[in-house]
């Protein structure tokens, strides 16, 4: 007996752990908490977004993928059979935002340019808004178009030359 | 086991809890090829050694009190001869030292110490838990116990 008092093994200290109780309130507290959890984890609600998650996973997902290729589809070849269209329309539209190449004639430049002076001085067309309340002969040329002209071979002074000059190459231009 | 682990009572109340929910969760992962047994104790050191590795600055002692009547007489009775106090005084001054030397070794070292000396369990039921061989039990065990001695000698 006084041998084994003087040598105490280190298994036999740990024993000692092994005593360690709680005591009663310990483990109706223990119980009490843990039914408590047991029950949220059962009952835990679900969310809107859980139960249409859930079904649109399980039964909507195959038809709403198949919706989604057929659309994806559909718009594919939609783009592809009116590109050409959309192209020309396109260019249509880019040409008609294009301005008139000439759209003021400079008059002055026109008078000083004997060649145009030369080939069209007897040919005076004006632009009036009354002119086509004029009566034309049937054999005047109808580039005249609402002009005054003067078929006469009297010569024109200069004022009238300046502008006559400027009209007959804008004329020329219209033919 | 968890206690024993943790060195706290309320940690390991929660603790406990959390295991018993997370086996009723996963029970249909369980598929024969441990015993339950083994199972569930598996999902409590895993749960402690988590516990343990999140909570390593924070953790402090908190102790059970002892049943006198589930230790041995004889080793009570060695102990307060050999160090000349009243047995309340000494088991209460030897509970803090064993907690205090279990808590200062490695998780790896005192769950074996915990799971053989104090649970009872043989070699092969704590590798088979732990998942690591006989020989590795056996040799943590060992280092274990060597470092346990070691702070304890006063009372050996």
């Amino acid at each position: 007996m006084d041998q084994k008092k003087d040598n105490i093994s280190l298994e036999e200290l740990l024993k000692i752990k092994s005593a360690e109780r709680p005591n009663e309130q310990f483990w109706e507290r223990f119980d009490l908490e843990l039914n408590e959890r047991a029950l949220k984890t059962c009952i835990k609600k679900e969310t809107w977004g859980d139960l249409i998650g859930f079904n649109l996973v399980d039964k909507l997902l195959p038809v709403a993928s198949t919706v989604a290729v057929v659309l994806l589809l559909g718009l594919v070849s939609f783009v592809q059979f009116f590109q050409p269209n959309a192209q020309q329309s396109f260019k249509l539209a880019e040409a008609s935002s294009y301005e008139p190449m000439a759209e003021t004639i400079d008059v002055s430049l026109l008078a000083n340019n004997s060649a145009v002076s030369e080939d069209y001085a007897v040919e005076i067309i004006t632009l009036s808004a009354d002119s086509d309340k004029l009566d034309f002969e049937a054999d005047i040329i109808p580039v005249a178009i609402g002009s005054t002209a003067d078929y006469t071979d009297s010569t024109p002074d200069t004022t009238t030359l300046k502008y006559t000059q400027a009209y007959t190459q804008l004329a020329s231009y219209a033919f | 086991m968890i206690y024993n682990m943790t060195g706290n009572r309320e940690d390991a109340s929660d603790l406990a809890q959390d295991v018993f929910i997370k086996s009723f969760r996963s029970i249909n992962r369980f598929r024969g090829n441990a015993s339950f047994y083994t199972w569930i104790y598996r999902i409590a050191v895993n749960t402690s050694i988590t516990f343990i590795k999140k909570s390593k600055k924070q953790r402090f002692l908190n102790y059970e009190t002892i049943n006198e009547e589930l230790v041995s007489q004889e080793i009570l009775e060695s102990l307060t001869a050999k160090n000349k106090t009243e047995k309340g005084a000494i088991l209460s001054e030897l509970q803090e030292k064993l907690n205090a030397g279990l808590q200062k070794l490695s998780s790896k070292h005192r769950l074996v110490l915990i799971l053989h000396d104090i649970e009872g369990m043989d070699h092969k039921s704590i590798g088979a838990i732990t998942k690591t061989s006989i020989g590795t039990v056996r040799s943590r065990l060992h280092y274990a116990k060597r470092e346990l001695q070691a702070y304890l000698k006063d009372y050996l």
